[in-house]
């Protein structure tokens, strides 16, 4: 575990000078002002439209640090050979691979913190009440970033960075449909189709189970039977894909 | 020179996009475009979860449309097409039902698909109160439709968390119509569910008023009954009595009795007779 932490905090570190707190200033700059935009148009919806709002920024900024920094990490080291060193040292590739993703997790943290406290100051300068909903709707947004680091850092082990965050970002749109898919599954004409089109459902990340954003808008209510079988998911999701990325990069050919 | 030569081009460019807003892009025209945006369906697939947003966007695209048509020519071909949509993307989303209802009645004389969205919203939205109840406003108000009006604001009286207020106007429009026996129906659920004395002061004299005229109804059937038997009107009520046509003539609840009235041969009421002087209908 001390390894495991070692290279979670380097890559910490690393992602941190990466220009990530640029994105973040350039969030904060964006929603304050913003927010003060909509209300002319926005004719008594000003709450609702800054919560819409706030809630896509923090899911499009989270998109981007999630899979522009971690389709890199692991090819990174691939490519420039560091990756010897480390694994003379000796470290374990599957310690690195969660080192990596600790590491990650750890910067888009910072930054959901940040960028969640934003949106909260904005609302409450705009008058708007806060309460647990808005707190489980970010929550359901970071989980569904906990799930996509590990799909983007699985595929970084695969492939070129481009092609990975191609891949993640595909995934990340299929997954915030996949309940649909589930639906298009029973209009399918034959039983192999339906099987074939559930299974597809069921293999990508259903990250339609992290979305609280109608309940914190609309104040509607949410069991927290649901909060943690949510979390549940996510988080067994997230294992499979760093079991799989560890078995890819034990696998892998370092020559 | 490079950077003088890059200035120049984006002059131009900026030029150009200048003369491409002037002669193509107007509030008409950039709605149209929303015609051709993907049903809510292919929107909902591809928008990461942040359809919510668009809708919000359809939104004040709608505001903005509506107003630079209240300015101009107060046509609002579109407006329909645009607040279904951004139903569609957004069906908890309630006031673009209410007010886009409301526009579409009030001033694109679009009494049709004013309805249709109040009803869509009453379908995504069943527990909603306000729904039926804007519709029965707008049934009542603009479409003179009673009966209908009537049922919707019955309906939204039985959700949750409902304003009292559609109780009453159900009551109130019934009253009107003279449909004694349901206004009565409802005055008694309102006193029955109302937390409020005042309100139920309110719901308590109306049923005494259509106690009174319920009385007033029937000793004067009772009277036409007499005159049908004795070729002539009664000089007093209590000649119905008398003949045996009704066991007796109570006082009302306020202790004032009624009475025959030769002049107008119709049955009066003590309590009645000032309520009609305070509308101004009695001298």
């Amino acid at each position: 575990m001390k390894r495991v932490l070692a290279i979670a905090l380097n890559t910490f570190k690393e992602t941190v000078r990466d220009r990530i707190l640029y994105g973040l200033i350039f969030f904060v700059l964006l929603v304050l002002p913003g927010s003060r935009l909509v209300i002319p148009l926005a004719i008594g919806q000003e709450i609702k439209i800054m919560k819409d709002f706030g809630f896509a920024a923090i899911t499009l900024f989270g998109l981007l640090i999630s899979v522009v920094v971690g389709t890199t990490l692991v090819f990174k080291e691939l490519d420039k050979r560091t990756i010897y060193v480390l694994v003379a040292k000796p470290v374990r590739r599957w310690e690195l691979l969660l080192g990596k993703y600790f590491g990650l997790m750890g910067t888009l943290t910072v930054s959901f913190l940040i960028m969640s406290a934003t949106m909260t100051v904005t609302i409450m300068m705009m008058g708007g009440k806060i309460d647990g909903l808005l707190g489980y709707s970010v929550f359901g947004i970071y989980m569904q970033f906990v799930v996509i680091t590990s799909v983007a850092i699985f595929f970084s082990t695969l492939a070129s960075p481009a092609l990975s965050a191609a891949f993640t970002f595909c995934l990340f749109i299929a997954g915030t449909a996949a309940d649909q898919l589930r639906l298009f599954a029973d209009r399918m004409p034959g039983s192999f189709l339906k099987v074939a089109v559930n299974a597809i459902s069921y293999l990508i990340p259903n990250l339609q189970n992290c979305n609280f954003r109608t309940e914190a808008v609309y104040g509607l209510e949410v069991p927290l039977s649901k909060i943690w079988l949510m979390t549940a998911y996510c988080l067994l999701y997230t294992g499979v894909m760093l079991i799989l990325g560890s078995l890819v990069l034990e696998r892998k050919d370092l020559k | 020179m490079v950077l003088f030569c890059a200035a120049v081009v984006l002059f131009l460019t900026i030029a150009v996009q200048k003369t491409i807003d002037r002669e193509f892009l107007s509030s008409e025209q950039s709605v149209k475009e929303l015609l051709y945006f993907p049903s809510a369906q292919a929107v909902k697939l591809f928008a990461g979860g942040n359809e919510m947003m668009i809708a919000d966007y359809l939104w004040m695209r709608m505001i903005q449309y509506y107003a630079y048509h209240m300015r101009s020519d107060r046509r609002y071909e579109y407006l329909y097409p645009i607040t279904d949509r951004l139903t569609d993307l957004d069906p908890k989303f309630m006031y673009p039902y209410t007010f886009g209802a409301l526009l579409l009645v009030h001033d694109a004389s679009d009494s049709v698909n004013s309805m249709r969205l109040l009803d869509k919203a009453k379908k995504m939205n069943p527990d909603k109160w306000e729904f039926p109840y804007m519709k029965g406003f707008i049934l009542y108000i603009f479409l003179k439709q009673n009966d209908e009006a009537i049922r919707e604001f019955l309906e939204a009286s039985n959700l949750p968390n409902a304003w009292d207020g559609a109780l009453r106007f159900a009551a109130w429009i019934s009253k009107k119509q003279g449909q004694r026996k349901t206004s009565k129906l409802m005055w008694q659920q309102l006193y029955d569910k109302s937390s409020s004395k005042n309100e139920r002061d309110v719901a308590q004299y109306y049923l005494d008023k259509i106690t009174i005229e319920e009385e007033i109804d029937r000793l004067q059937s009772l009277a036409e009954k007499y005159r049908q038997l004795h070729g002539k009107w009664p000089k007093n009520l209590s000649e119905l009595v008398v003949v045996g046509l009704t066991k007796s003539i109570v006082l009302d609840k306020f202790g004032r009795s009624y009475y025959w009235n030769e002049t107008d041969c119709q049955v009066h009421n003590g309590t009645h007779d000032r309520y009609l002087r305070m509308i101004g209908k009695m001298e």
